[in-house]
């Protein structure tokens, strides 16, 4: 048995979206290196800010700037971390909630062991130097020696989970912030990397193969005798299979068309060109290609075309071995009449 | 919404039904919100090239994608083609759609194009892939609407009119997508799925919403529902006055997406509620009491039938 054909393929491209409201404020924030959450008409500190209240969906009250301290309620240790984990050495994901918030914010804890870590323990924020307004702008949390804890200093241990900072109104966080952005179009951009590998299945890689060697393998249905290009492991019309392979010449006649006036991404056709199906002969139903070597307004339903085949290193096991069909004078024009698809598809 | 099985974008409608026929909801909300319009400006401005997506065509994308096959227009574009050849279409009764659509969308104060529309201008507007005109490709917008569903039950505490589902129809084409065959009746199953459901006839219509996010894909539901035979919508709406308001079939009353704005169907859903409900304003059907909502192109198609409820 042959192998089926593998092609191996990358997407690269950067997915970019517009943030508003709360959470523009709050990426916009952290690129200050401050930490910002909203407070709602319940009096209850929810980081990251949302614009309404999660339980009974009214605008959130106003903003507030939290210190960037907290202790952490939740955590689970990552001994072995991935490519795309924040850290490159063991760490912990946490739930941490910062000092006067009354929810957690989930980031990661630096503790270099696991027998460091302990829920309940204080940590505070590791901010990177160069910041982007991305919650990775806080490189970690790190945990705190009891010297250092200022915050757990400064208010006794029973009121640091209530402790409000000053509330600042939705609105002025952005003057604070000295940003020019019109409200509403803070720009996130995610890089997109996906390698993937295509694999068409043995019935296609055997008709791509055909092409290289400027043969046209189609199908013959052992059901319904329909006969398909490209071949299909089952007939989609009785779901007979397996077909069996028969050779097509590569011409045939143009079912459908159209000439195209419009650029669309990613085409390389030169405007206008032709788009258009085509049954060969001795097929049942059409196939999709090009036509070229011909004004657009010659073009009819009707029209004997022939394949024009790549040369060379560019005749590969590819759909792109025809590059395109072009009108064929010499054989007589058949009528096309209800001819596009197999007896049995109806 | 819709995908490469389903009924199309009536797909959030029918599981609401079931959900609520089912017990687990009693009421659910149905909502689409694009900002499609405001996107599109701002690539512009940033000098990026607004891309159309490779969405639905005719047959499995591996097969078409190269040759100019993946953009929607280009493969509808092919269907309106063979429609033509097949039936002696023209462009000029193709044009009644679009022309339909532009005169309800002026009785519209919604609508996103609500300049006069006229025969000449539509002939000889830019062809974007022939016989498919600019005029034959619906308009994006910014825009929302939202259809709240609830157990029959609750109608008679409803404080508006209240619409009945009757029927859905959401049977696929036969060949969705294995092959590139070109099928001018994509609706026709899920079509008679409907009719089957209801005591209703095709005659019994008083406004549709038919997708038109291009014309040709309305013409296609014209017959698939059986208002005239296959193959003969092109003299069955030669006579705009018969698709106009007043007609014998108003369609597309709100301008449908040609002209009013492409809210991907669910738009069509809210008017014809709207209709039913006589809250249509100065387009209102004349006592509408039952409307048809059919979406969806090749291969994906849905349809559903309206009624005025008892309350």
């Amino acid at each position: 048995m042959t192998e089926a054909l593998r092609a191996a393929h990358r997407i690269s491209f950067s997915y970019r979206r517009s943030v508003g409201g709360a959470l523009e404020r709050f990426l916009s924030g952290l690129a200050r290196a401050e930490i910002w959450g909203s407070l709602t008409k319940g009096g209850r500190v929810l980081v990251p800010p949302v614009d309404w209240e999660p339980e009974t969906g009214e605008a959130t009250a106003a903003l507030v700037r939290l210190e960037d301290t907290g202790v952490v309620r939740a955590w689970t240790w990552v001994d072995a971390p991935g490519a795309r984990q924040p850290l490159d050495r063991a760490f912990a994901y946490a739930l941490i909630q910062l000092d006067g918030a009354d929810s957690a914010l989930l980031h990661v804890v630096d503790a270099g062991d696991e027998s460091a870590m302990m829920t309940g323990m204080r940590v505070q924020a590791q901010w990177r130097p160069e910041r982007s307004g991305s919650i990775l702008d806080i490189r970690a949390f790190v945990p705190m020696a009891p010297g250092e804890d200022v915050a757990a200093q400064r208010l006794p241990a029973a009121e640091v989970s209530s402790a409000r900072p000053v509330p600042i109104p939705n609105g002025s966080a952005r003057g604070a912030a000295g940003s020019d952005r019109p409200s509403g179009l803070l720009e996130v951009v995610s890089d997109v990397d996906l390698e993937y590998a295509y694999e068409p299945g043995l019935s296609a890689s055997r008709f791509f193969r055909a092409l290289a060697e400027r043969r046209i393998a189609a199908g013959r249905c052992p059901g319904c005798g329909g006969v398909y290009v490209p071949p299909h492991p089952q007939c989609p019309a009785c779901g007979s299979g397996p077909m069996a392979e028969v050779e097509l010449a590569d011409h045939g006649v143009v079912t459908a068309y159209t000439v195209v006036h419009l650029p669309f991404h990613g085409m390389t056709s030169e405007l206008p060109f032709v788009s258009a199906r085509i049954r060969l002969d001795g097929a049942d139903v059409p196939i999709a290609h090009l036509l070229g070597e011909v004004r657009p307004e010659e073009v009819h339903v009707g029209q004997r075309v022939e394949a024009v085949w790549a040369d060379g290193e560019d005749l590969r096991p590819t759909w792109e071995a025809i590059r395109y069909f072009r009108p064929a004078g010499s054989f007589t024009a058949a009528s096309t009449r209800g001819a596009v698809g197999p007896a049995c598809d109806r | 919404m819709g995908n490469f099985e389903g009924p199309a974008q009536l797909g959030p409608v029918l599981n609401a039904c079931l959900a609520i026929s089912a017990g687990l909801a009693r009421h659910v909300v149905v909502y689409r919100t694009v900002t499609e319009g405001s996107a599109r400006k701002r690539a512009r401005t940033d000098g990026a090239r607004s891309s159309a997506q490779p969405t639905g065509s005719a047959s499995g994308p591996e097969w078409i994608t190269a040759f100019g096959g993946g953009p929607a227009p280009i493969g509808y574009a092919l269907l309106a083609r063979r429609h033509f050849h097949e039936y002696g279409t023209s462009r000029e009764q193709l044009a009644q759609i679009a022309l339909t659509a532009r005169s309800n969308a002026q009785l519209n104060p919604k609508a996103v194009l609500r300049e006069p529309l006229s025969l000449a201008e539509y002939l000889g507007a830019r062809m974007i892939a022939d016989p498919l005109c600019l005029y034959d490709c619906d308009v994006y917008c910014d825009g929302s609407t939202a259809i709240v569903l609830s157990h029959a039950d609750y109608a008679r505490d409803a404080p508006r009119g209240v619409v009945r589902v009757e029927a859905m129809g959401i049977a696929p084409p036969a060949r969705a997508q294995y092959a590139q065959h070109i099928d001018l009746h994509p609706g026709e199953r899920a079509a008679a799925q409907m009719w089957a459901r209801s005591g209703l006839r095709p005659g019994d219509v008083d406004v549709a919403g038919l997708y038109d996010g291009f014309s040709i894909l309305t013409m296609l539901w014209l017959e698939a529902l059986g208002f005239c035979a296959p193959g003969e919508s092109g003299p069955f709406v030669e006579d705009a006055k018969r698709i106009s308001l007043g007609g014998e079939l108003p369609i597309n009353t709100n301008g449908g997406q040609l002209s009013g704005g492409r809210l991907h169907g669910l738009g069509f859903v809210h008017e014809m509620c709207l209709q039913l409900r006589g809250e249509a304003g100065e387009r209102q059907v004349r006592n509408a009491r039952v409307a048809l909502v059919a979406l969806g192109a090749l291969p994906y198609v849905g349809c559903m039938l309206l009624r005025v409820g008892e309350s």
